[in-house]
C-alpha cells in the first residue's frame, strides 16, 4: 500500500513544491502571489466570519485524554478557559479566578471565582473548579496532571472561593493553571457528557459544529463573561496539505493559514512581499533539539557528547526553516522567558569535534537515528547527517511515520539519537518526575542537574527563580546529552487586514479572541 | 446457477475477510497504537496502560479481531477508538465525495476515452492519431496529485473560477457542491482517461482488423462509419473489464485527489485512520472496499452477458 | 460494366497483382480461378477498394465508366453496397457477433437510402425470404452465432444485395461450408444473378465451382491473368500450360451439370507450388513449374487470341486437342 511508503510521499511533496515554484516563476501564481480575480466574498459576505486552516486534526475532542496540539490550537482560551490566564508577555492575569491570594509560605492559593456561564447554560461555581482540578490531576496527560502532583488538597471554601494547598512551594504552579492544568469544565462533565464529541467551556466561543476531516465551527457565545470578540463565527478548516492551504489563501477561500511547517516554507517569502497578505511569525513556543540515548555506552563519555555538539552548525541548520528560526543552545521554552541568554558551551567547531572523538577513541562512531517523517524533521535529518558526517560520525538514519516514531523511538527508546521540536519546559526533564526522552526508559540522572532542578521551582522570589532557572538551563546545555539547535518561528500567513493574532501561542493555541478586520 | 452464485459469494466474503486480516496485521506491524496517537508525547507508561485497557486494545490480537468479526457478523462494524463514531455510518458518510469522485471520473473517462481511443485508432497511421496517443501517454505519466495541483493553480488560484478545495455536500448547496467537485473529478479522470484511451485504441485497432468491419465497409460504410457503428461497441467490452479492474486504482487515485482537494471521502479516511492507528476502522474499510471491488467484478460478469450476446447465450445454456 | 486495365497492386515493394485487362458485362458471371497466393483475392479487394492500408494500387478500375481508383473513402463508400455488393469467404467472421442479423442485413439500405424504419424492416424480411431463410421476422432479431454456417452465408448474401447492386463480388463464398450447403448457396447466387440481372465476379480456387457458376473464367497465376475465355472453351481446350496443368491434375473433372461431380476438384496436385511473393521468375511467371518451358519463356509472352474471346499468354501453348 502506498500509504506506508512515507519517503515516497515526501518526494511527492517536494515535486509539488518545485512545480509550484516553477509556476510562480512563470507568473502563473502572479508575481505578487495574488489571485488575479478578487472575489467580493472576502470582506462583504463573511465580514463576521473568520476562515482559518489547521494542519492537524485531533483524534477526538476529549481534552482530558488527547495530548495532541491539534486539540488545543483551535479551542484553548477560545472555547475552554482556565483558572488564570497566561499572557504572551509572561504575566499571569485573572481569568475564571477574578482574584487570588498566595500565603506567605507559598503553599496556600485562595482563588475568588468569577460569575460566568458555561456554554450549556449552567453557572460556574467553586464545585466546578474543584471537580475540574481533581480531574486534571487524574488525567493520563502529564500536561494536565503533572503540576497537580504537588497539590495536597483542593477545597471549595464557599460557592465562589476555592483553596488549593501545595506540598511545597512552586514558582511555576500559577502559570501552569493558565495552561492545560487549569482547564475548568462543568461539574461531572467527563461522566455525563461524551467528551470526545463535545467541548463545554466558558470561553467566548461555543464548540458548535464538527465535521470530521472538514471543519470545526465555533460560534460566538452570547453569555460570555468578558469582552465579546469581533468575529461571530470561526470556521476552522482541516487542511493538512500546506500547498492546498496556501492555494486556498491565494484564491481568497481562506483568511488565515495558521501554520506553515514543511513544504510551504519556500512560499513564505513570496507572501511577505505581497501587500494583500501578512506573515506573522509565531515566535517559538518550541525548540528543536537532538538528544542522545543515555543508555548507550559511547555516550557515557562526555567528550563524545561534546564532539557531537561541536559538530552542529546552527546557522546552517536553520536553513531548513528558510531562516525562520533563531539559533540557540538553551532549553528555554517559551523562547521569550526572561532567563534566556545567548550562552553556548559548544559552538560549531568541527576540528575540535574531530579532536574530541580521537581523544575519546571513537573515530568510527556510528549512530542510529530514527526520525519522524513529517514537517521539518526529514530536512533537519539531512542537515544533521551531513554535519555529523563531516566530522567522521556515520549516521544511520531511519524514516518512521509519526505514530511509529512516537511508539518505537520516543516511548520504547529504540534509538541512538533523534531530533524533535518540543514545547516542554526544562523542569520536565528531571530523573524522577520526568518525561520521555531522557525520562522513564532512558533517564538522565545527573546529580548536579537533579539538585538544581529540585530547588529551582521552589524559589518563590521571582529574581532568585530566574537566576536558578538560568543556571539550570546552562547546566543542562553543558551536559550535552541534549543539543538544542534552534527555536523555529512558525510562519502564520493571513490576509493583510486581519489583526489581533498573537505572535506567541500560549499552550500552542491560536488565540482568536481579539482577531478582527482593519480598515 | 444458484449454487454457483452462492459459492462465488462465499469466496468473495472469504477473500474480503482474509484481506481484513492482512490489513489488521499490517497496521499492527507499523508500531504505535491509537493510545500513542491520543496521548502523544506526554504519556507515562501507566497511563498508556490505563488507556489501552479502557479501549480494550490490551487484549490479545486474535481476541480483538474475533470481537470485531463477531460485530461484522451482526452487521456492526463497531465504533472508532478516538472519536467514538459509528464506523459503518462514517464509511457511508464518506462514500459521498468518493462516489462522486470515482463515478464522476468514470462518467467522464469512459465516453471521452471511447472518443479519443477510436479517433486515435482510426487515424493510427496518421499524425493526428499519433498525437492523441502521445497525449494519452503523457496523461498516464502525469501523477494525479500533480494534475490536481495544476488545475488548482490555473482554475482556482489564477482564474478564480472554481474552489481550490473543500467539499460542499449536495444537500447544503447543489451548485456549490458541483463546483467543488469539478476540479477533483477532472484531476482524477485525466489519468484514467489516458489509460482507458490506450485500451480503447488497442481494442479498436484489433477490431478494425476484423472481417466484419470490412463487411460493413463493403456495404457502404466509410472506414470511420464502420468504426463507430461496429467497432466501438465491440471495443467497449474490454473497457468494461478494464474499468472494473481500475476501480482499485481509482480508489488509490481518490486517496491522492482527496488529499490535494481536502475532500472528506473514503480516501482521506484511509489515510487518517491509518495514521491515527484506528485499526478497526482501517480493517472495516479494507473489508468494505474489497467487497465493493469483488461485487463489481461480479457485476462485470453479468454486464458481459448484456453486452455480448454470445456470452449471454452460453450462460443461459449453462443455467 | 466493370473494367480493369493495367491494374497493379504492390505490397511491401512486391508486385502482387498485375492485370492487363479484365472486364465483366452486366448480368454475366466471371470466375477468377487460381491457387492460393495467386493474387485472385487481392484483385477482388482492389476492385472493392478494401485492400490493406500498406497496399499501393495503380492502373484503372472503371465502373460504368467511372474511375474507382481515383475515389476517396467517402466516394467509394457510395459505390460499395449500392453499386457493387460483396460476399466474403468466412461468414462467421464477416458478421458482427454483437449486432442482430436484421441490422446487418439492413445496413446497406440504411446507409444508402432514407427509407423509413418500417419500410426497411419489410425489405429485410423480403431479402431474407429471397435468400430462402426460414421465418425472417424471428431470424432478423437473432445474433450471428445463433445461426448455422449456411444461414450465416445467406445472411451475408442478403446483406450484400440489400441495396440492389449491379454487381456482386463473391470471394470464395462457399469454401468454409460443407458440400450440401455449398450447392445450395451456389444455386442461390446463380438464381439471384439471373433474377436481378446482376453481374458476379466469382473468386475461387475450385475450378469445379467456377464451372458450375460462371459463364466466363479468368485463370490467374502470379497476379496476372494467363488465360481467359468462356468457361466451357477454356476447360475444353486450355491453351496456357498452367491451365492445362490445372486440368491435367484434375482428370476426373466431369462435364455434366451435376454439382456433386463438379466440386472437390482442388488445384493442389500441380507439381511444385506457388512461389512466395517476390520470387516469381522473370518473363513467364509459370516457367519454373512448366513442363514445356523453353528459352523463349524468359521473356514476357504477349496476349494471343484463340477466337471467341478466348485469350492466353504463353510461348509454348497447348496445341489443338
Amino acid at each position: 500500500m502506498k500509504l506506508f511508503q512515507q519517503t515516497g510521499r515526501r518526494g511527492r511533496r517536494r515535486l509539488g513544491v518545485t512545480l509550484v515554484a516553477a509556476l510562480a516563476v512563470a507568473g502563473w501564481t502572479g508575481g505578487t502571489a495574488t489571485a488575479r480575480v478578487q472575489r467580493p466574498a472576502s470582506t462583504a459576505d463573511r465580514s463576521k466570519t473568520l476562515i482559518a486552516t489547521l494542519p492537524q486534526e485531533p483524534a477526538s475532542w476529549n481534552y482530558w485524554e488527547v495530548g495532541a496540539n491539534a486539540l488545543r490550537v483551535p479551542t484553548f482560551y477560545n472555547v475552554q478557559e482556565t483558572l488564570v490566564e497566561d499572557k504572551p508577555d509572561g504575566s499571569i492575569v485573572p481569568m475564571l479566578a477574578e482574584s487570588w491570594t498566595i500565603s506567605d509560605d507559598g503553599l496556600t492559593y485562595t482563588f475568588k471565582i468569577r460569575t460566568a456561564k458555561f456554554h450549556d447554560g449552567s453557572d460556574l461555581d467553586s464545585a466546578d473548579v474543584v471537580y475540574s482540578m481533581k480531574k486534571n490531576a487524574e488525567s493520563p496527560l502529564s500536561k494536565l496532571s503533572a503540576p497537580h502532583q504537588n497539590v495536597a488538597s483542593v477545597t471549595a471554601v464557599d460557592a465562589r472561593t476555592v483553596q488549593i494547598v501545595l506540598k511545597q512551594p512552586s514558582a511555576s504552579f500559577l502559570k501552569e493553571l493558565g495552561n492545560s492544568a487549569g482547564y475548568v469544565v462543568p461539574d461531572k462533565f467527563l461522566e455525563e457528557h461524551d467528551a470526545k464529541k463535545e467541548m463545554i467551556g466558558t470561553g467566548p466561543y461555543v464548540f458548535s459544529d464538527y465535521k470530521p476531516d472538514t471543519s470545526l465551527t465555533l460560534k460566538r457565545f452570547d453569555g460570555y463573561w468578558g469582552t465579546k470578540p469581533f468575529f461571530e463565527t470561526i470556521d476552522w478548516r482541516f487542511v493538512d496539505d500546506e500547498t492546498a492551504a496556501l492555494n486556498g489563501l491565494l484564491a481568497g477561500e481562506y483568511d488565515f493559514v495558521t501554520s506553515v511547517l514543511a513544504e510551504g516554507i519556500e512560499r513564505v517569502a513570496t507572501f511577505s512581499k505581497d501587500t494583500k497578505f501578512k506573515v506573522l511569525f509565531e515566535s517559538a513556543g518550541e525548540v528543536s533539539y537532538l538528544w542522545l540515548n543515555t543508555t548507550k555506552k559511547e555516550f557515557q563519555d562526555q567528550r563524545v557528547r561534546q564532539a557531537i555538539a561541536h559538530a552542529i552548525n546552527r546557522d546552517e541548520a536553520i536553513a531548513v526553516y528558510d531562516g525562520y528560526a533563531d539559533p540557540t543552545c538553551l532549553m528555554v521554552v517559551p523562547y521569550a522567558e526572561p532567563y534566556n541568554s545567548d550562552y553556548c558551551p559548544y559552538t560549531y567547531d568541527p576540528e575540535k569535534s574531530k579532536a574530541l572523538l580521537k581523544e575519546a577513541g571513537y573515530e568510527n562512531l556510528e549512530i542510529d537515528y530514527p526520525f519522524a517523517n513529517v514537517a521539518s524533521h526529514p530536512f533537519t535529518m539531512e542537515v544533521l547527517t551531513q554535519q555529523l558526517g563531516a566530522v567522521g560520525i556515520k549516521v544511520k538514519s531511519r524514516s518512521q511515520e509519526l505514530t511509529t516514531w512516537l511508539d518505537k523511538t520516543w516511548a520504547q527508546g529504540d534509538y541512538g539519537m533523534s531530533e524533535i521540536r518540543d514545547s516542554a519546559n526544562i523542569l520536565q526533564y528531571g530523573c524522577k518526575g520526568g518525561r520521555e526522552p531522557l525520562g522513564k526508559s532512558h533517564p538522565l540522572c545527573v546529580k548536579e542537574f537533579e539538585d538544581k532542578l529540585a530547588v529551582a521551582d521552589s524559589n518563590t522570589d521571582p529574581q532568585k527563580y530566574q537566576a536558578a532557572m538560568s543556571d539550570l538551563v546552562k547546566t543542562f546545555a553543558d551536559l550535552a546529552w541534549v543539543t538544542v539547535i534552534s527555536a523555529p518561528k512558525v510562519p502564520q500567513i493571513m490576509r493583510a487586514n486581519l489583526d489581533g493574532i498573537q505572535e506567541v501561542r500560549i499552550n500552542n493555541a491560536v488565540d482568536v479572541r481579539s482577531a478582527h478586520w482593519t480598515g | 446457477m444458484i449454487r454457483h452464485t452462492l459459492r462465488s459469494l462465499a469466496t468473495l466474503l472469504f477473500a474480503a475477510l482474509i484481506g481484513s486480516i492482512v490489513v489488521f496485521v499490517l497496521v499492527h506491524m507499523l508500531g504505535g497504537d491509537v493510545v500513542t496517537v491520543l496521548l502523544g508525547r506526554e504519556a507515562a507508561p501507566k497511563d498508556v496502560q490505563f488507556m489501552r485497557q479502557k479501549l480494550g486494545i490490551d487484549r490479545p490480537l486474535v481476541v480483538q479481531y474475533l470481537h470485531w468479526l463477531r460485530g461484522v457478523a451482526t452487521g456492526d462494524l463497531g465504533t472508532s477508538y478516538g472519536m467514538g463514531y459509528d464506523i459503518f455510518h462514517e464509511i457511508v458518510r464518506r462514500m459521498g465525495p468518493t462516489l462522486i469522485l470515482t463515478l464522476g471520473g468514470l462518467l467522464i473517462s469512459i465516453p471521452l476515452s471511447l472518443v479519443l481511443g477510436t479517433y486515435s485508432a482510426i487515424n493510427a497511421k496518421k499524425v493526428r492519431g499519433g498525437i492523441v496517443d502521445v497525449v494519452a501517454q503523457v496523461g498516464i505519466s502525469i501523477p494525479a496529485f500533480w494534475a490536481g495541483l495544476l488545475l488548482v493553480l490555473v482554475f482556482g488560484v489564477r482564474l478564480g473560477w472554481l474552489p481550490t478545495g473543500g467539499y460542499v455536500p449536495f444537500s447544503d448547496d447543489p451548485l456549490g457542491s458541483i463546483r467543488s467537485m469539478i476540479l477533483p473529478v477532472m484531476a482524477l479522470s485525466l489519468g484514467v482517461t489516458a489509460v482507458f484511451t490506450r485500451y480503447v485504441r488497442t481494442a479498436m485497432i484489433d477490431v478494425m482488423n476484423e472481417d466484419f468491419i470490412r463487411s460493413a465497409m463493403a456495404r457502404g460504410r466509410t472506414r470511420r462509419g464502420a468504426a463507430l457503428v461496429h467497432g466501438v461497441r465491440n471495443a467497449s467490452i474490454p473497457l468494461v473489464t478494464v474499468a472494473a479492474l481500475q476501480f482499485g486504482q481509482l480508489i488509490a487515485g481518490a486517496v491522492v485527489i482527496e488529499n490535494v482537494f481536502v475532500l472528506p471521502g473514503i480516501g482521506r479516511l484511509i489515510v487518517t485512520a491509518t495514521l491515527g492507528r484506528e485499526v478497526i476502522v482501517v480493517q472495516s474499510l479494507a473489508l468494505v472496499i474489497m467487497l465493493i471491488v469483488l461485487v463489481l467484478n461480479f457485476l462485470v460478469d453479468i454486464a458481459y452477458g448484456f453486452l455480448d450476446p454470445r456470452i449471454r447465450d452460453k450462460e443461459a445454456a449453462n443455467a | 460494366m466493370l473494367e480493369l486495365d493495367d491494374l497493379r497492386v504492390h505490397i511491401g515493394g512486391h508486385e502482387i497483382v498485375h492485370i492487363e485487362h479484365l472486364s465483366l458485362e452486366p448480368g454475366s458471371r466471371l470466375g477468377l480461378v487460381g491457387e492460393s497466393g495467386s493474387g485472385k483475392t487481392m484483385t477482388a479487394k482492389a476492385v472493392a477498394g478494401l485492400l490493406p492500408d500498406e497496399a499501393r494500387v495503380s492502373g484503372s478500375v472503371r465502373f460504368n465508366g467511372r474511375e474507382l481508383l481515383a475515389m476517396n473513402d467517402r466516394q467509394m463508400s457510395e459505390v460499395r453496397g449500392r453499386k457493387i455488393g460483396f460476399v466474403f469467404q468466412d461468414p462467421a467472421r464477416s458478421l458482427n457477433p454483437m449486432m442482430r442479423v436484421g441490422r446487418q442485413v439492413s445496413e446497406a439500405i440504411r446507409v444508402h437510402s432514407e427509407l423509413p424504419r418500417a419500410a426497411v424492416a419489410r425489405k429485410v424480411v423480403a431479402l431474407l425470404e429471397q435468400v430462402q431463410l426460414p421465418d425472417p421476422p424471428t431470424l432478423m432479431r437473432r445474433y450471428p452465432h445463433q445461426l448455422s454456417g449456411g444461414q450465416q452465408q445467406r445472411v451475408m448474401i442478403a446483406a450484400a444485395i440489400a441495396a440492389d447492386p449491379e454487381f456482386l463480388i463473391a470471394d470464395e463464398p462457399t469454401t468454409a461450408l460443407d458440400v450440401t450447403v455449398q450447392e445450395e448457396i451456389l444455386r442461390l447466387l446463380i438464381s439471384l444473378s439471373e433474377q436481378r440481372g446482376m453481374g458476379v465476379l466469382f473468386v475461387s480456387h475450385d475450378l469445379g465451382v467456377i464451372r458450375f457458376v460462371c459463364d466466363r473464367v479468368a485463370v490467374i497465376y502470379g497476379g496476372a491473368v494467363v488465360e481467359t475465355g468462356r468457361t466451357e472453351d477454356v476447360i475444353a481446350a486450355p491453351r496456357h500450360r498452367y491451365t492445362a496443368a490445372l486440368l491435367a491434375a484434375n482428370p476426373g473433372m466431369p462435364r455434366d451439370d451435376n454439382f456433386r461431380a463438379f466440386i472437390g476438384q482442388r488445384l493442389h496436385t500441380i507439381p511444385g507450388s506457388v512461389p512466395p511473393v517476390g520470387t516469381f521468375p522473370s518473363g513467364c511467371r509459370f516457367r519454373n513449374r512448366c513442363v514445356a518451358a523453353s528459352e523463349a519463356c524468359t521473356a514476357m509472352p504477349g496476349v494471343l487470341d484463340a477466337g471467341d474471346g478466348h485469350r492466353y499468354s504463353c510461348w509454348n501453348p497447348v496445341e489443338g486437342l
